[in-house]
C-alpha cells in the first residue's frame, strides 16, 4: 500500500515536470552530474529532466525529476540443496527517484543561488555475481538541496551543490539494515531547451 | 609455502603465502593463510581454516560439515565445494573431477556422493525473489557499508 502512493504521488508530479518541461513558456533542461554520499561514504551519479513553472528577471521556479543511484558491495550466503551454506560476492544497488521543487535566485550576471526539496522512493535491490536479482525493497526517500548555478550564453548550465537525503532503513533477504541520513556533494552539467 | 602438497601438523600453523599447493587441513589442525593463489585446501570436520586478509585467487576449499571456514568477507572470491570426506578427496586429488550435472538450469552438480561441486556456470532467468533456478538459495547478505539491525 505504502509502495502504491508512493508511485501514485511520483508519477503525478513527473507527469507535471515532464510537462512543464515539454510545454511550460520557460522550456526546461536535462542535467546530468556525480557526487559523494558522506554515509556511507560512496560515490554516486545522477540526472534530472527538470520543467520551468515560472521565470522573470529575478527568480525562477521549477519542477524536475531526479534519478540517483550508488552501488554498494555485498557477501551474499547461499545454501545449497543438500543444506551446505557458501558465499559469494554480491552488489546492492540504490535508486532514488524523487520529485523535486526549487527556487533559483538570480544573482550578478549569469549566476543564480537554487534550494529546493522533494521526495520519492528508493529502490533497492541485491543481485549475484551473474547480475541476477535475489531480492528488492522500496522505501520513502526525501531530500533538501541547495548550490550555485552558472547559466552560459549557448543554453548549457553548471551547477555545484549539495543535498541532504533523509532515508529509510531497508530489507533484503529477510533482515533490515540500518541507513543514515546523508549529505551529498555534487557537480553537473545540463542544457536548456 | 610453494608447489607443494602437504598435510598441515596438529596444531597453529601460520603462513603468510601459499601458491599452487593441496593442503589438508585435519581435526586438530588450524592453518592460517594470509594470502592464498591455485591453491586447494581440504579442510577435515574440526579442521581451521582461516585468513585471507590478504586476499585469494584461483583458491578452492574442499570443505567437510563442521569444518571452521575463513570468516565470510574473505570468502567472497573463493570457491567452496561440500565434501563427505576431506581426506579422501585429498587422496584422490590428482583424479579427475566426475563430470558434471546440470540441475535447475544454472547450478551444476556431480554424480558422485563424496563431491557437491558447484561450478558458478550460469544462464540467465527469472528469478523467484530470494529463491531461484540455480537451485540455492540466497539466505542472507552482508552489505560492505550498511550495518544490519538487532
Amino acid at each position: 500500500m505504502k509502495k502504491n502512493c508512493l508511485f501514485t504521488a511520483l508519477a503525478l508530479i513527473c507527469s507535471v515536470a515532464i510537462s512543464q518541461a515539454q510545454l511550460g513558456s520557460s522550456g526546461g533542461a536535462v542535467v546530468i552530474g556525480g557526487g559523494y554520499l558522506d554515509k556511507p561514504g560512496t560515490a554516486y551519479g545522477f540526472g534530472q529532466i527538470r520543467g520551468t513553472v515560472y521565470e522573470d528577471h529575478s527568480v525562477a521556479h521549477s519542477v524536475f525529476l531526479d534519478i540517483l543511484a550508488h552501488r554498494d558491495e555485498a557477501i551474499l550466503e547461499f545454501v545449497d540443496l543438500g543444506g551446505f551454506s557458501f558465499f559469494e560476492s554480491g552488489d546492492i544497488s540504490f535508486v532514488n527517484i524523487t520529485a523535486n521543487y526549487e527556487v533559483e535566485a538570480k544573482l550578478s550576471g549569469a549566476l543564480s543561488f537554487y534550494a529546493g526539496g522533494g521526495a520519492g522512493i528508493e529502490l533497492v535491490s541485491i543481485d549475484d555475481r551473474f547480475d541476477d536479482v535475489l531480492d528488492s525493497d522500496a522505501n520513502f526517500v526525501a531530500q533538501v538541496f541547495a548550490g550555485f548555478r552558472a547559466h552560459f550564453p549557448s543554453g548549457v548550465v553548471a551547477q555545484a551543490g549539495a543535498r541532504y537525503i533523509f532515508r529509510d532503513d531497508f530489507q533484503l533477504l529477510g533482515d533490515q539494515f540500518i541507513t543514515e541520513d546523508s549529505l551529498a556533494f555534487e557537480a553537473s552539467i545540463g542544457f536548456r531547451f | 609455502m610453494v608447489d607443494g602438497d602437504q598435510v598441515a601438523a596438529p596444531g597453529v600453523l601460520v603462513s603468510r603465502t601459499i601458491l599452487r599447493s593441496n593442503v589438508l587441513v585435519k581435526k586438530g589442525s588450524h592453518l592460517a593463510v594470509a594470502y592464498s593463489s591455485g591453491n586447494r585446501f581440504y579442510v577435515s570436520k574440526g579442521g581451521v581454516l582461516s585468513g585471507f586478509h590478504r586476499g585469494a585467487r584461483d583458491t578452492t576449499i574442499f570443505s567437510e560439515t563442521g569444518a571452521h571456514l575463513p570468516e565470510r568477507k574473505f570468502l567472497g572470491r573463493i570457491k567452496v565445494v561440500r565434501v563427505d570426506n576431506a581426506e579422501r578427496a585429498y587422496q584422490q586429488r590428482f583424479r579427475e573431477l566426475p563430470p558434471l550435472k546440470r540441475l535447475l538450469g544454472g547450478g551444476s552438480w556431480s554424480d558422485e556422493d563424496d563431491y557437491q561441486y558447484h561450478d558458478y556456470e550460469h544462464d540467465h532467468h527469472e528469478y523467484d525473489d530470494c529463491e531461484y533456478d540455480r537451485g540455492i538459495r540466497a539466505v542472507s547478505v552482508s552489505p560492505d557499508s550498511y550495518h544490519k539491525k538487532d
